[in-house]
């Protein structure tokens, strides 16, 4: 369980009702990491899906000698695609400070899913709002590349 | 039941529901045919509820400027699930097909009753979004090499943010 001021400040859980965030706060788990350390590994499945409360995070795949990177803003959410399909994160995520997550576990979001009262639903909106986001994000940045060549 | 209902029933997005509800979704729903040149929805509609394509093909349009074409089994205007805002771009039949169209209103009242198929269909779309992120990202990844190889490629990679990935 969390405070459930941490999901109340996020801009992206104002579509949720006061008491669905105060149910979601509930099933919701605060994990903190110092900076330096590493929250996901590329290519391994995500326990959880995040929401960055708190403090700045750097994802980043490698490519050979190369990498794609990212920035993870506060309120963002991440790791959800892994959660919804199963398969691994696309991208190695580290912490630039100290930071602050909301996580909800694999099993918790499945559980979420099976409750009569459709809270798993409505999340399941906010994220599908979150993955149309980085989708848009992803194809911008893939356009950008496919000019240069 | 017809032969597009059966076809859409076995859409990836029907995946984790009973083989009952897929039907009972399915006829929820309705099958648009679409001539070419058939308009489906133009930018700035209000948007209401998503479609999947059936057959045919269809190209999403921005300012005039085709941006993607879509074909069978391809989902189309799902944010029309999350949100009612304007549709961001236009989509045009380009070659006759079908579409079978699940309403805003209708998807809504499911949601509000807690129907569990309305978490199956939106943990079916979040997924066929995951895949479609996955394969964009892996795509993005194969032409690193490439445009690192140009002058200022190191550069623009750098300077490119990816967000979570």
């Amino acid at each position: 369980m969390i405070p459930s001021r941490l999901l109340h400040d996020s801009e992206s859980m104002v579509v949720l009702s006061h008491a669905d965030r105060e149910a979601l706060a509930f099933n919701m788990t605060e994990v903190r990491f110092r900076s330096g350390d590493r929250v996901l590994i590329q290519d391994r499945r995500s326990p959880a899906a995040y929401m960055l409360v708190d403090g700045a995070l750097h994802a980043e795949r490698r490519v050979q000698d190369f990498a794609l990177t990212g920035r993870i803003e506060s309120g963002e959410w991440f790791g959800i695609a892994s959660i919804c399909d199963g398969l691994p994160v696309t991208a190695s995520v580290h912490a630039l400070t100290d930071v602050t997550l909301a996580a909800l576990g694999r099993g918790d979001f499945e559980r979420l899913l099976t409750q009569p009262d459709g809270l798993g639903a409505r999340l399941l909106r906010v994220w599908l709002r979150s993955l149309s986001f980085q989708l848009s994000r992803v194809n911008a940045s893939l356009v950008t590349l496919r000019k240069q060549l | 039941m017809n032969a597009d209902l059966a076809q859409l029933q076995s859409h990836r997005i029907f995946a984790s529901l009973s083989p009952i509800e897929a039907e009972t979704l399915a006829t929820a729903g309705e099958v648009l045919y679409l001539q070419d040149g058939a308009l489906l929805f133009d930018a700035g509609d209000r948007a209401d509820g998503f479609y999947v394509v059936l057959g045919g093909i269809l190209e999403v349009r921005v300012e005039g400027k085709t941006l993607a074409s879509i074909g069978a089994g391809e989902v189309v205007g799902e944010m029309g699930l999350v949100t009612a805002d304007r549709r961001s771009a236009a989509v045009v039949t380009v070659a006759e097909g079908s579409v079978w169209h699940l309403g805003g209103a209708g998807f809504e009242a499911l949601l509000q009753s807690g129907d569990p198929m309305a978490t199956g269909i939106l943990l079916g779309i979040a997924r066929d979004m995951s895949r479609r992120f996955r394969e964009v990202v892996d795509e993005a990844a194969e032409l690193v090499p490439r445009v690192t190889a140009l002058p200022g490629g190191p550069a623009l990679i750098e300077r490119m943010n990816w967000g979570e990935m």
